[in-house]
């Protein structure tokens, strides 16, 4: 008998240990909101599980792909919509939610030159593996732009 | 009583046959062929028809229903025409000032596994140290993409591609046998920004069969992967085997010394960093190659080092 009392505590302590802290989960995650949608502009790009070019990839777009962009908003109240450095958006395509590099979405839709060359970009034959490697490519370059400064 | 009932029977009789008979002069005209006189008499009502058309050509004219047909018309064809257009136009190609930086990076796809370029790398900040250099060469505007390949197969190099957009390669293990600074970096990167402003890559690559493809259409013809394949080796032949000139190094190395001798503090540098790159193709086996490609530091030094005695 004391042995079965014994047991149900041990059960009871590991249920409302995973209770609490299930619940500090949820009390810790940041409260998730759309903001707009802005379209990918380059050939192909992953969306990436953290705001890192070497995190792993949840799924891979193209160019012109809409995606949703997402805020989030801690527990006082404080907005956050950029990432890792302020280079990285968080959004949300299909089923996923990640990150994608600020530098590659715009507002309006692109002039993507697989829908403007449809025939001569079908014609290069690319498999999936030279695709995946053409997303890669916009992972690992860096990139920069010259600009007049004024001081 | 008799009387009454046959008289009956009479009349049924005499209206039933009347019925029976009217019945089958019926079926007799329905199953009757058709008679010379009867196709006269049809070709004279279709005729009478067609007169019937013509007499009311003019209403319709002022009805305005021509009109009406023939800008249904027009808007049928131009829709046709639209549409045949738009059918062609996903045959294009595109023309030489999209072509490039698109071709670049399709090279660059199919060579990732050889030249070592989706690996982890530090981050250098190299495209801040780059463009800020470029600023103050007064190189406004430029977008640039950097790609770190680990590779002693090329040590750098600046790919052909579109206006105002420059694609640079740079070997890491290059940099860091060399142990270079950032400003030593961002000299290797302005030698082949200057280098690719010449179009001496694109050159080597542009001859008149490729000339003529880009910016054509190829509606009803086969598409010319053969040709894409060939073109997409010449970048191998430059960046591996071919190299550049001397007449070119010559000149890209005269203008740097040009550009840089405003800041000596830089030109000095640049001196420094092509005895570095002199030392190590002449003692290091890994890049025997690069004086192949870049001929060649030590000519290089020979051009910038004044002739004569330094006062």
């Amino acid at each position: 008998m004391e042995k079965k009392i014994s047991f149900f505590v041990v059960i009871f302590f590991i249920v409302n240990t995973s209770l609490v802290m299930g619940a500090e989960v949820t009390s810790n995650e940041m409260k998730k909101t759309m903001i707009g949608i802005k379209y990918f502009s380059e050939m192909m790009g992953n969306v990436h599980q953290n705001p890192s070019r070497y995190s792993q990839v949840l799924t891979t777009i193209s160019c012109n792909h809409p995606l949703k962009i997402m805020k989030e908003t801690s527990k006082d109240g404080k907005d956050f919509v950029l990432f890792g450095e302020d280079k990285w958006n968080l959004v949300n395509v299909g089923p996923y939610t990640g990150y994608v590099m600020s530098d590659y979405l715009t507002d309006k839709k692109n002039v993507c030159f697989e829908e403007d060359y449809s025939k001569f970009f079908d014609g290069l034959n690319l498999d999936i593996n030279d695709l995946y490697y053409w997303a890669r490519l916009y992972d690992q370059y860096v990139q920069g732009k010259s600009k007049v400064r004024h001081e | 009583m008799n009387k009454k009932i046959r008289g009956c029977l009479l009349s049924l009789f005499i209206l039933s046959s009347s019925l029976l008979a009217a019945n089958e002069v019926e079926v007799k005209s329905e199953n009757k062929p058709e008679s010379k006189e009867n196709i006269k008499d049809d070709i004279k009502e279709e005729s009478k028809d067609l007169l019937d058309f013509s007499s009311i050509k003019d209403i319709i004219k002022k009805d305005g229903l021509e009109g009406e047909l023939k800008k249904k018309q027009d808007e049928k064809r131009k829709y046709l025409d639209v549409k045949k257009l738009k059918d062609m136009k996903r045959f294009n190609v595109p023309n030489q000032d999209i072509f490039w930086s698109f071709f670049s990076e399709l090279w660059l796809v199919k060579n990732a596994t050889m030249l070592k370029w989706d690996v982890h790398k530090p981050d250098f900040e190299l495209e801040k140290a780059f463009t800020t250099y470029l600023e103050s060469q007064g190189h406004y505007e430029k977008k640039i993409k950097i790609l770190l390949v680990d590779t002693t197969e090329i040590a750098h190099a600046a790919l052909p591609s579109n206006q105002d957009e420059f694609i640079f390669i740079l070997s890491l293990p290059f940099i860091r046998t060399l142990d270079l600074s950032k400003v030593e970096i961002s000299l290797i990167l302005f030698e082949d920004f200057i280098r690719v402003k010449k179009g001496y890559f694109k050159n080597y690559i542009l001859d008149k069969e490729l000339e003529n493809f880009l910016g054509s259409n190829f509606t009803g013809k086969p598409f010319d992967k053969k040709m894409i394949d060939t073109h997409l080796k010449k970048y191998n032949q430059v960046l591996f085997e071919k190299g550049f000139s001397f007449q070119e190094q010559f000149e890209t190395t005269k203008e740097l010394d040009i550009l840089l001798k405003s800041d000596l503090k830089m030109w000095n540098t640049y001196l420094t960093l092509l005895e570095k790159i002199d030392a190590l193709t002449k003692n290091n086996a890994l890049y025997k190659k690069y004086g192949q490609i870049y001929p060649s530091p030590e000519l290089q030094l020979s051009w910038l080092k004044p002739k004569g005695p330094i006062l």
